[in-house]
């Protein structure tokens, strides 16, 4: 064993601080994407590599070495978008990015309820998805980037319907409208009624697959709907919606 | 100066048990391997990596 006292000093401190931020970005990018399960294996192999050569394995310490440096290749050609993506984002990112606090995220809820009651008054569909932790990436891109303010009128004339990206749902990321247009998943629950349309099943799949937060408004009735965890909640009134939003997206912890 | 201004409100927006308590469990897996990572490279569990 190493005497520890010889080898940690303030630059180790830094390194090891530089390599815990390192890792934590490489998590929360990789958190809601089909890349955690690739996660899962390489930290099994590496846990075990660290075993065998504890326990001195020679031999299975080099195959997994061998197998270790294979999946690597693997990994570089089976997720070559996913790191393209991540290195154009490492490129743009905002270095003094700020979270919402609770009043921004409670203005921002104001806004979205307004409109959710103006276009459920005026029977306009529309299908907004408001992002928790899960990252909803993949739906962005189907759809056309805005990164806008949220605002209400900015919501309602998106599902005005001949607007040009009334079809599809909307995607908000705590303040912000990031897209408009984007696909959702559809969701092949039997528990859904056969009177409503697919954009209520579009809700319910997207909250099947992901942790957000899904509101719509019934083009026919004008009647809005909450879909949670493939769960969907009818019939709220703006004041309803405004509670429960709160509830979710305002927590402090 | 604008970026002086920036760095100001960015640091009086930090909540500190936010910080912390946030994504808590995502931070302390990251820092363990963080540790990993650092002393195996260095050469603390085995041979590792010589540099």
């Amino acid at each position: 064993m190493i005497d520890l006292t010889k080898i940690v000093n303030w630059k180790s401190i830094v390194e090891i601080i530089i390599l815990w931020a390192v890792i934590y970005r490489i998590f929360l990018f990789l958190k809601g994407t089909k890349a955690v399960y690739l996660l899962r294996g390489i930290i099994v192999l590496v846990i075990s590599l660290l075993t065998f050569q504890l326990l001195g394995l020679p031999v299975l310490t080099k195959i997994l070495t061998y197998l270790f440096a294979f999946f690597l290749i693997l990994v570089a050609i089976i997720f070559q978008p996913e790191l393209r993506e991540g290195l154009i984002r490492l490129g743009r990112r905002h270095i003094f990015h700020i979270e919402p606090q609770v009043e921004e995220m409670e203005q921002a809820l104001r806004e979205i309820v307004s409109s959710v009651g103006v276009l459920s008054r005026k029977k306009i569909g529309g299908l907004i998805a408001i992002k928790r932790e899960i990252g909803l990436k993949k739906y962005i891109e189907s759809g056309v980037i805005l990164d806008a303010e949220v605002s209400s009128e900015l919501i309602q004339n998106i599902f005005y319907p001949s607007a040009p990206l009334h079809d599809g749902g909307v995607v908000i990321e705590g303040t912000r409208v990031v897209a408009a247009a984007c696909l959702f998943p559809l969701s092949d629950s039997l528990s859904i009624e056969r009177v409503l349309g697919m954009r209520h099943r579009a809700a319910v799949g997207l909250s099947e697959a992901t942790d957000s937060i899904i509101i719509v408004i019934s083009e026919e009735t004008g009647i809005i709907s909450l879909a949670i965890e493939g769960q969907l909640t009818r019939r709220l009134s703006p004041n309803d919606l405004f509670t429960i939003l709160k509830g979710q997206l305002t927590k402090t912890d | 100066m604008e970026w002086i201004k920036l760095v100001k409100r960015w640091i009086q927006k930090i909540d500190l048990k936010k910080a912390v308590t946030y994504n808590f469990w995502l931070k302390l897996i990251a820092l363990v391997i963080a540790v990993i990572v650092w002393y195996y490279v260095s050469g603390g569990i085995t041979r590792g990596i010589q540099i």
